[in-house]
């Protein structure tokens, strides 16, 4: 099938690298960076080992140190189930725009639209 | 641990053969029209593993057969900085790759990459830093392919196989190794993956039989922390620190850094490997990767477990101790099994860690492979190559890579295996700021990351080799471990490395850009980054024949 052929993309000689403006993908939207943020506490917190080497309180007979570790580990995977949501939602949101209008509102232009 | 224990090698021996089959006939499996002939179908399965699938296979490919080996007998040894730091390092392990995983599917899959260092050549066009990638990716993996040979032998060790006599010792690794060989050069990808599916069922019941059961044998868990704390408390006094301990129970606030430094340096390194890149492009479309970060974290648990089995161990008081008559901790989770189990669930256990070591040596070796024939040898030697060479010529080189593994296990001490698989994670944490940064922004200068990726392997190296002070006390896992400059406390030296390897990249770039340097030519688009399979221009079953475009 013809969308399966592949299309050589024109070689980009840049020096500096900056088309990267021209993708709205590309820039960070509000959505992006509560993603991030989501995300980035899932690998600090759990590495901020002075808040939970402890022994006590125990849970389940488990010292506090080792517990804690494993109840992060759902946490975690919480983590990552709200950031995948969230940019899965922002990416329909992109499709539906792309199949609506092409130019008409992309997900950064939209924050800084209701900023006004 | 006299003789042999006849129940448990039966067993043994069945599943895996069970096993070996299920990798022959995996050939047949999701096959397209051009068969295995072509590169793209033999070493990435032909891209097109759904959610499940890759779960498993990134599963049996995260958790190796060393894995459920060495760190319960860390823990066994050296207490918690040893060996707990698996467990935050594969928390932290999730929220990381979901940062850069969908974007390195897309941009691999609409440019025909398959290694990371094709990822490379195609944003900097530059064949040096692609050359350092391939080759740090080819030396980090091979240890780790030989460990997975250690933990088969030590399986075979406690079932009663080897000892004083070379040839009890070595032909059944032999063997093993040849199964192991003879279907992955038959199936490619495809063997593992599906053998990967067996491998974490039985794992899976294994631990939670053994988490469910063992506890409650010696007391309760409370019991079992009480005994490993007193263990860990106990003195062993050192030439160089006469106040030692045997090991750590808790982190004390100098050893804080050290733990965080060792879970988040290790998750960082992990999706550099060459084989965790391999099994992340082998998924059918790009968000399959981020489905799995939501599902994988229930291996975390079941690693958390296990180490925590090393512990039970201690209570259960059991004595690993190889048949050459010395101690071997590597031995302690077979024993612990061989012990407390009947024979039968004894034979299941060492069949899913046997097997579990033949999951992650099949993936490496073939990654491996990957990364020679088309970072090396297409790129430097024969340019015009077509499908079918470069299949073949990694399928040699796959070969080739688990001899060379097979034996540096027969050959040499455990220990330097063991020190190697160190180095080797140190090696491939210098490859993240190429490949990793480059896939959100060109900012920094190819030569500037070529003489990063130099400084942070140098340091890394001989720091490593250095020994270290500061650590605490155990063997292997201190030579992970050195002071960090200006912090005072030690840490992990792979990731001091990579701090530093960033340092100058930085500086560097900044000077090379001050001079318009040219920063080569990026064949990539920023769109690239998030194309999804059935766009346009984004193959499912790329072809590799010809350059990456």
């Amino acid at each position: 099938m013809a969308e399966d052929a592949v299309e050589p993309a024109p070689p980009q000689g840049s020096a500096t690298g900056s088309v990267e403006q021209t993708d709205p993908r590309w820039r960070p939207s509000p959505t992006k960076v509560v993603a991030g943020l989501v995300l980035l506490a899932g690998i600090v917190l759990p590495l901020l080992v002075g808040t939970y080497a402890s022994v006590e309180p125990r849970i389940l007979g488990f010292p506090f140190f080792y517990a804690y570790q494993l109840i992060w580990v759902f946490l975690a995977a919480g983590c990552c189930a709200i950031a995948f949501l969230l940019l899965r939602a922002e990416q329909r949101r992109f499709e539906a725009r792309s199949r609506d209008g092409g130019t008409a509102g992309t997900p950064g232009q939209d924050a800084s639209e209701e900023h006004r | 641990m006299t003789g042999i224990n006849g129940v448990a090698l039966a067993i043994l021996i069945v599943l895996f053969v069970a096993v070996a089959v299920m990798g022959f006939l995996a050939a047949r499996w999701r096959r397209s029209e051009t068969g295995l002939g072509s590169l793209e179908e033999w070493g990435l399965g032909g891209r097109r593993f759904g959610t499940w699938v890759t779960w498993f296979l990134l599963g049996g490919d995260l958790y190796t057969a060393y894995t459920f080996i060495a760190v319960p007998a860390a823990m066994f040894t050296a207490g918690a900085v040893s060996g707990f730091f698996a467990v935050p390092y594969t928390i932290v392990l999730y929220p990381i790759i979901f940062f850069f995983l969908a974007r390195m599917w897309s941009v691999a899959h609409r440019h025909g990459f398959v290694t990371p260092a094709d990822i490379v050549q195609g944003r900097y066009g530059s064949r040096g830093l692609s050359l350092a990638i391939a080759v740090t990716g080819i030396l980090a993996t091979m240890p780790y392919i030989a460990l997975q040979l250690v933990g088969i032998q030590a399986v075979l060790e406690v079932v009663g196989l080897g000892g004083r006599s070379a040839l009890a010792r070595d032909i059944p690794l032999f063997i093993a190794f040849v199964v192991l060989a003879a279907y992955t050069y038959s199936s490619g990808l495809r063997a593992p993956a599906m053998i990967a599916v067996v491998k974490d069922l039985l794992i899976y019941i294994v631990i939670i039989v053994a988490v469910l059961y063992l506890p409650g044998q010696f007391g309760g868990w409370h019991a079992i922390f009480d005994a490993a704390q007193a263990k860990m408390a106990t003195p062993k006094p050192t030439a160089a620190n006469p106040q030692a301990v045997t090991g750590v129970f808790v982190p004390t606030a100098k050893q804080y850094w050290a733990y965080a430094s060792l879970a988040l340096g290790s998750a960082l390194a992990l999706f550099m490997y060459p084989h965790s890149v391999t099994a992340a492009l082998s998924a059918k479309d790009r968000s399959t990767g981020r489905r799995n970060a939501m599902i994988l974290p229930a291996y975390s648990l079941l690693l958390g477990l296990l180490a925590l089995l090393g512990f039970v161990a201690i209570k259960a008081g059991t004595k690993p101790i190889g048949l050459d008559g010395k101690v071997n901790p590597q031995l302690v989770i077979p024993q612990l099994f061989e012990d407390h189990f009947p024979s039968w669930f004894a034979g299941v256990a060492f069949a899913a860690i046997a097997i579990g070591a033949l999951v992650p040596a099949a993936i490496m070796s073939i990654a491996a492979a990957n990364l020679f024939t088309r970072n090396i040898y297409r790129a430097f030697f024969r340019p015009d190559a077509s499908d079918a060479t470069e299949a073949k010529v990694s399928k040699i080189v796959s070969l080739l890579t688990k001899l060379g593994a097979l034996g540096f296990v027969l050959l040499l001490d455990k220990q330097n295996a063991l020190n190697f698989q160190l180095l080797g994670g140190i090696w491939i944490l210098q490859t993240l700021p190429s490949v990793v940064i480059g896939l959100f922004t060109r900012w920094f200068h190819r030569w500037a990351l070529l003489a990063g990726w130099a400084v942070g392997m140098v340091y890394g190296t001989v720091t490593a080799y250095g020994g270290c002070t500061a650590c605490t006390a155990s063997t292997h896992f201190g030579n992970s471990l050195a002071v960090v400059p200006g912090l005072g406390q030690a840490g992990y030296i792979g990731f001091t490395a990579l701090l530093l390897n960033l340092v100058v990249a930085a500086v560097l770039t900044l000077i090379l850009r001050a001079a318009k340097v040219s920063n080569g030519t990026d064949i990539t688009r920023p769109a690239d980054y998030f194309a999804d399979a059935g766009d346009r221009g984004v193959a499912q079953q790329l072809d590799v024949r010809g350059s990456i475009h």
